[in-house]
């Protein structure tokens, strides 16, 4: 059974300066125990708890900064977290960056395998990639030139049509992919809503509160690395929205008075 | 429906990913790193084989009358000496950017450390059998044919890219971490080959210096030097050789778990 668990989860990232690179500095620091230079810590994620089971779809929200993105990496296994538990059961497929594994001066065509095998796919997905990315990104022909004669749009498009060619048990989303002109966003819309309705738990990060309610059950508000408040979309995004608000206000007002 | 599940924990990365389809990734990256890098020039795969020749006749031409060595002594062994170098310091340049250069898809996307390593093996793997049909080829023409001690090169070649891949792993994490060590790297490399008997000869001066016998760098040379010049290497090579391979292989197989779960903040 599917299922994605954290208990307790913490992570900080080390922010080095110049000085903290160095290893001829580091060997000084070592022996001098002088305090110069070295790491920040940047605390991205405390003591998050979150449980998950086939038929979540869960959005993650909250302010830039708020650790929406470090928690999809720890689920995406791109970084490990330094407390606390995290259990995946079930195959992660992770659409976090685009252009990953496109290299420009190859053709579209020839830019399938790598980034497919970087997501993770299987022999048979590939050849199943092959086939019908022509047809989802309506790149035609175009598909023969280098990817570096690409317009953004066309890139996109090759881009997002690989990234949905994998079908995984949980599917991870930094923002709701969204690509090219009005047909093909018509067309990229229904190919993501039909990934996701196959796929059984889905996190995905957004801003859009759109989104959010027409894609997701769940919603889980994040700030300062930690789950303020997780359930219902409608209610958590209303709460979410009351907070902000009343910052604004509240930053207004001060405003005022500084006048 | 994908019907098989794959339990991800904290400290190992995700299990879908097969030793025989990691080696799919890694041949692919190498065929288009080399794809990339003979793309649009006349010569093709040929062109740094090219430059390989081009350095051998210009050393031979030098310093054979420096050494006062026959000509085409010199050659075979300045080029066997240039073939084997070039392998092992192309190998230790880029265990130093292994990492580094792999920072936006480590950030991005599950990749094994393997993956990397094995990517800079097949890659020199790629460029070494061009430069040394190219050198069997000089070698043929001023008169050497290749024998069959030729084929002696086998094991020390492979004995050379298990090193070099164990080394991605130590080197390429301390070059991501501490952004200087490239650069010494670089330099302590640069003084090895002149430490090292590549284009001089330690008999010319009728003694061998025990810095020598310490070099492992010496060792390595030979292991694919002397079967081209038509011996069998000795067994202090072979003995030398597997020393490093032993060593960096246990090196890198402690700090591998230690490297993985950090990578990603170095970067």
């Amino acid at each position: 059974m599917t299922s994605v668990r954290l208990q307790d989860v913490s992570f900080a990232y080390p922010v080095f300066d110049a000085a903290g690179r160095s290893f001829k500095l580091e060997m000084m620091r070592r022996i001098s125990s002088a305090k110069f230079g070295g790491a920040v810590k940047v605390q991205a994620l405390s003591h998050v708890s979150l449980d998950l089971k086939a038929g979540d779809r869960v959005a993650l929200i909250g302010p830039n900064g708020s650790g929406k993105s470090t928690l999809l990496k720890a689920l995406a296994g791109l970084i490990h977290v330094q407390s606390g538990k995290l259990e995946i059961d079930g195959r992660v497929v992770s659409i976090l960056s685009r252009g990953l594994g496109i290299q420009p001066e190859f053709s579209g065509y020839r830019n399938i395998e790598l980034p497919m095998r970087l997501l993770g796919a299987r022999d048979a997905e590939i050849r199943g990639a092959l086939r019908e990315v022509p047809e989802v990104s309506g790149l035609g022909d175009f598909l023969h030139l280098p990817v570096r004669t690409y317009s953004d749009g066309m890139r996109a498009r090759l881009m997002f049509s690989i990234s949905t060619a994998i079908r995984g048990e949980v599917l991870l989303m930094d923002e709701w992919l969204s690509a090219g002109d009005a047909e093909f966003v018509a067309r990229a819309q229904k190919r993501l809503r039909e990934l996701v309705a196959a796929t059984p738990i889905v996190v995905l990060a957004s801003h859009s509160p759109d989104i959010v309610k027409s894609v997701c059950n769940l919603a889980c508000w994040m700030d300062a690395g930690e789950i303020v408040q997780i359930g219902a979309p409608e209610a958590v995004l209303r709460a979410y929205s009351e907070k902000t608000q009343n910052e604004l206000v509240q930053a207004n007002h001060m405003a005022r008075i500084e006048i | 429906m994908s019907n098989s599940a794959t339990t991800m924990d904290t400290t190992g990365s995700q299990g879908s990913s097969t030793l025989f389809s990691q080696w799919r990734v890694s041949y692919l990256m190498a065929s288009q790193d080399i794809e990339l890098r003979y793309r649009r020039s006349l010569l093709g795969p040929l062109w740094v084989s090219a430059a390989l020749v081009v350095t051998v006749l210009a050393l031979s031409y030098v310093f054979s009358g420096v050494f006062g060595v026959a000509h085409g002594r010199y050659m075979s062994y300045v080029a066997t000496g240039l073939l084997s170098w070039q392998l092992i310091s192309a190998l230790v340049g880029d265990a130093c950017t292994s990492i580094i250069d792999h920072t936006f898809l480590l950030q991005n996307a599950p990749l094994s450390l393997h993956v990397i390593a094995g990517r800079v093996v097949l890659r020199n793997a790629i460029v070494f059998g061009h430069n040394f049909a190219a050198i069997v080829i000089l070698l043929a023409l001023s008169g050497s044919l290749p024998t069959a001690l030729t084929l002696m090169i086998l094991p020390g070649v492979a004995a050379i890219f298990a090193a070099g891949y164990a080394l991605v792993f130590p080197l390429g994490a301390l070059c991501a971490r501490f952004r200087d060590v490239p650069l010494v790297v670089q330099n302590v490399m640069q003084v090895i080959f002149f430490l090292t008997p590549i284009f001089w000869m330690p008999n010319a001066s009728s003694h061998r210096p025990s810095f020598i016998a310490a070099n492992p760098f010496f060792h390595l040379t030979q292991l694919i030097r002397e079967p081209m010049l038509g011996t069998v290497p000795g067994p202090d090579h072979w003995a030398i050789a597997g020393m490093c391979c032993v060593v960096l292989g246990l090196l890198a197989w402690r700090v591998k778990p230690y490297i993985a779960t950090r990578v990603t903040l170095w970067l």
